[in-house]
């Protein structure tokens, strides 16, 4: 081989080594030679379209040509003439904000992550399909399509975002295509009802009953009574105590002889005799593992007789999961019957939360349990037939076809009862998300509505996640209904693992809509909700026993009655109050426990300091330090043998608040620690010591609450360098929700003046492209505890005059 | 590599003309296909104009690397350098210029290898004795 020979072999292998690594992904990074190359990488999604402009949408799915405006935030506002022009172009709208979000969320619940990720995605994927999602999907698409205007409004919204899909270049792709090297698909009607089933399952999707069952198995059954009531000793309903239910209730017979599921019978057992409360298909949220129900929301409402104009307000701030893009995106939609105003779900036609002319609405989650596991008997190993009501029925199967990325299709046979899917236990699952549901056609008519009455009817279609909807009006009235499908139960049923086999444990119908928890227009002059249990012992049916605790519920009432003059400002301050009910309760009662002089002089001067707070968990405190740490610390010390034993349920800290206070003497909380033998006032004095220690940086300087939480705001999928986190105030459990990934994930208030007036933030942006200033735009003033005013256009000219006034004012 | 091959024409061509060709090439062909396209514009230029390995890799190089170095400075004025610090930050890279250098230099290999390996194949095919024939 001569010279020129290796010449030319060199530089073509090393041209070709150079194409192959610029052309290849590498593990989880993207090939360089696409990515990086300024004509279609990365460089291509640096400032899309975001001044204040307006577009004009034409497309055959329209009758006509429909405007659309973007606002100084860049908040579509959407004139259209009618429901399938509107729709079509919301679609179309999203997709161009959020088309990666959208299509993301509809594999991660689809069960088709590991299509585009690879097999690290594939026992997320297992856990959806197991729990059912295709099902519930398939099952609520029917019912959408089956009324015309829901039809109608999904086809078209499914119609405006493929339209975008197509105009859409392989240059513009959103930057988490490039980066995972995919392709969006095309959007259809199945998606949208995925994206459902993912709220449903965030909000209504897990249950403590496995957790119950084993908790009574170790821990024996004065254990559940003493600290699982099923009303709450600290009790300030969603629907206020003094409400009567002037209706016949129709609770189902319990059985005659309550079921004992099997895992009590065996207990005590060989440990893995003992069924794993690894539930698969609901484990995955590990719902279990937390004390407290977490997610949760605020959301209330003010008559006109409380507030300094005469007219009624409405508050609502849920706190979902923070992410970037934001779960939220704000929007206007009008058309001749409607005009409306607020957030949408990227993925989902319509307003989630938001108001019209006439009518304002707020939601926050229930709690109700909704999700019941049944103990199966089988016939034989094969799984193949089951008991019921005396006779053996099959299972029918389902097979689930995973595509995996990089490997070759794998199959999955799922079984299902009559309840649902059964788990790998051999437990079958029954979820409200399985039944035919049409949200949209709720939605429709609350966003027509002009009155309650209109109301009313509206939300009687909603069925679930169920809400507490909170209702304020320009005609100044206010009212908050416990809506949604409930199970019929009797008292009780579905507190433990229920008996697969005997009808008395199936669900017995709904409750009525008539006998729903609901306060409409109450003496008191104001409705409240923060996801506490919705009505007291008086009520007749049995929705459940694991609500939030009572901590931001009592807040809100305590701020709100007695309160006159009330405006939109105060408004604004009641969803940024820091104050800790929990603390308000605890400390005195914790600090009368402890023998000051015990200590030294740094430990008494932070005690008194403590005896001195006034319980707010601000940014600059050390006391919310401290007492976070000493309350976790107590909290370990009381159920330290209920740690490590697998998924229990823990105790609720409220229950556990109101026996320390009122039966210090009770000997669960006077048990050893590890073997030591231990009184509770010795706990109280341990765990505050703990405290002290943790309380303070390497120098020894006392750690202040912002040093130790923050707002967390990842990345949906978790991609570093495009989430964000910020030192905050607030907590889990005062109205100001910031507590790591949980916070207010939108801020609305609304004035319903004869033209309601509203503001509202979220802690995101409108665009889901991280190279834009929109993508998390709002993140700064969200933190500031900031608001920005809606404009809310009367119609297409005066969101016109509006940008033209403005061009001239800028000249 | 860079060493003048024996029995070679030498050409009488500046550097101007083989950069300009590849930069007005690359660029344009880059706004409709892919990146890869570098490879065959370049690949042409190295086997019309060069026959010294080391001017032929380095106009490659500079062609490439200038035109993706001027792109982004363009996307830069016209609108801000978000993506590009949003990138670098995912990347986990200290610092943004440093992920553009990362750019310009992808840019510069490739273009420099596919202009070396069209001169090489060049100076291989004209040893032959009958392009010799051929060329005179």
């Amino acid at each position: 081989m001569n010279k020129r020979w290796f010449s030319f072999t060199a530089s073509l292998l090393t041209l070709a080594l150079l194409t192959y690594a610029l052309g290849t992904r590498h593990g989880n990074l993207p090939a360089p030679g696409p990515f990086l190359n300024p004509f279609e990488g990365f460089w291509q999604l640096a400032g899309e379209e975001e001044g204040v402009r307006l577009v004009l949408l034409e497309h055959e799915n329209l009758s006509q040509p429909v405007k659309v405006l973007f606002d100084d935030r860049n908040v579509p506002h959407i004139f259209a003439e009618n429901m399938g022009d509107l729709f079509f172009a919301q679609g179309y709208v999203m997709a161009g904000l959020r088309l990666w979000q959208m299509d993301f969320l509809v594999r991660a619940t689809s069960g088709r992550l590991a299509e585009v990720v690879g097999p690290v995605a594939l026992p997320s994927d297992r856990m959806h399909r197991r729990k059912g999602f295709p099902r519930g999907a398939e099952r609520n698409l029917a019912m959408v399509l089956s009324h015309p205007e829901t039809h109608l409004m999904l086809e078209q919204y499914t119609a405006g975002v493929n339209a975008h899909i197509a105009g859409l270049s392989a240059r513009k792709l959103p930057l988490e295509f490039k980066l995972m090297g995919y392709e969006p698909e095309e959007w259809t009607p199945l998606h949208t009802q995925y994206i459902l089933m993912a709220m449903t399952d965030d909000l209504a999707g897990g249950t403590p009953q496995a957790g119950l069952t084993r908790t009574l198995a170790l821990m024996g059954q004065d254990f559940l009574d003493t600290f699982y009531p099923d009303v709450p000793a600290y009790l300030d309903p969603v629907i206020p105590l003094e409400t009567r239910f002037d209706f016949l209730p129709v609770v189902p017979e319990p059985p005659a002889e309550p079921f004992v599921p099997t895992i009590l019978r065996r207990h005590p057992g060989p440990a893995n005799d003992f069924i794993s409360v690894n539930f698969s298909a609901t484990s995955a949220s590990g719902k279990y593992a937390a004390p407290d129900a977490s997610v949760g929301s605020n959301s209330w409402a003010v008559s006109g007789q409380l507030t300094n104009s005469g007219r009624a307000l409405l508050a609502n701030d849920p706190h979902l999961s923070m992410t970037l893009p934001a779960i939220w995106t704000e929007m206007q939609l009008h058309i001749p019957d409607f005009n409306l105003y607020g957030v949408a779900l990227p993925g989902i036609p319509g307003i989630v939360i938001g108001y019209n002319e006439h009518m304002a609405w707020g939601k926050t989650n229930s709690g109700a349990d909704l999700l019941d596991i049944y103990e199966m008997t089988f016939k034989d190993e094969s799984r193949s037939h089951y008991l019921f009501d005396g006779e053996w029925h099959a299972v029918t199967h389902r097979i689930e076809t995973y595509k995996i990325r990089g490997e070759s299709d794998i199959t999955d046979t799922i079984r299902y009862t009559r309840h649902g899917p059964i788990a790998e236990t051999g437990h079958a699952l029954r979820w409200i998300a399985h039944y035919p549901s049409n949200p949209f056609r709720a939605y429709q008519g609350i966003y027509r509505s002009r009155n309650l009455e209109e109301f009313l009817q509206a939300i009687r279609y909603y069925d679930y996640p169920p809400q507490n909807f909170t209702y304020a009006d320009t005609d100044g009235n206010i009212a908050l209904i416990h809506n949604g499908s409930f199970p019929l139960r009797w008292h009780g049923q579905g507190r433990l693992i229920s008996d697969g086999s005997d009808p008395a444990y199936e669900w017995h119908g709904w409750v009525p809509r008539d006998h729903l928890p609901a306060s409409i227009n109450p003496e008191r002059g104001f409705v409240s909700s923060a996801n506490q249990i919705p009505a007291g012992p008086d009520y007749p049916y049995y929705l459940g026993w694991r609500f939030a605790t009572f901590e931001r519920g009592s807040r809100i009432n305590d701020l709100l009655s007695g309160s006159e003059g009330l405006s939109l400002d105060d408004m604004k301050a009641f969803q940024l109050d820091t104050y800790h009910y929990r603390a308000a309760v605890m400390v005195p009662f914790l600090i009368g426990m402890i023998d000051a002089t015990a200590f030294g002089s740094p430990e008494q001067a932070l005690l008194e300091r403590m005896a001195g707070w006034d319980f707010h968990y601000d940014a600059d405190r050390t006391e919310p330090v401290i007492f976070q740490a000493w309350w976790r610390n107590l909290y370990r010390m009381i159920f330290d043998d209920l740690y490590d034993k697998g998924r229990v349920t823990f105790p609720q800290s409220d229950q556990v608040v109101h026996l320390m206070i009122t039966r210090p003497e009770l000997h669960w909380f006077h048990r050893p620690v590890n073997g030591v033998p231990m009184s509770l006032e010795e706990k109280v004095r341990r765990s505050f010591a703990e405290a002290f220690r943790e309380s303070r940086d390497e120098n020894g300087e006392l750690l202040t609450w912002s040093q130790q939480n923050s707002a967390i705001i990842n990345h949906l999928a978790r991609i570093p360098g495009l989430g964000r986190t910020h030192p905050s105030d607030g907590s889990a459990l005062s109205l100001k929700v910031v507590s790591g990934q949980h916070g207010a994930s939108w801020r609305m208030v609304v004035s319903m003046d004869e033209r309601p007036k509203g503001f509202g933030v979220y802690p995101g942006g409108q665009s889901g492209n991280p190279g834009t200033k929109s993508y998390d735009a709002f993140v700064p003033t969200w933190l500031e505890g900031g608001y920005f005013e809606h404009r809310f256009f009367r119609d297409q000219d005066e969101a016109e005059k509006w940008m033209l006034n403005r061009k001239e004012s800028r000249k | 590599m860079d060493a003048e091959p024996e029995g070679v024409p030498k050409m009488n061509t500046s550097y101007k003309t083989p950069f300009l060709f590849i930069f007005a090439a690359t660029f344009l062909l880059q706004l409709i296909l892919p990146w890869w396209v570098i490879i065959p514009i370049c690949f042409t230029a190295g086997y019309l104009f060069f026959s010294r390995g080391l001017s032929a890799w380095t106009t490659g190089f500079l062609a490439v690397a200038t035109l993706w170095t001027l792109i982004p400075l363009f996307i830069f004025m016209r609108h801000d350098g978000r993506i590009l610090v949003r990138v670098a930050d995912l990347a986990g890279i200290p610092d943004p210029l440093l992920m553009w250098l990362m750019v310009t230099l992808a840019g510069g290999l490739l273009g420099g290898f596919s202009v070396l390996t069209g001169c090489a194949l060049r100076n291989l095919v004209r040893q032959q004795p009958r392009s010799r024939v051929f060329r005179r």
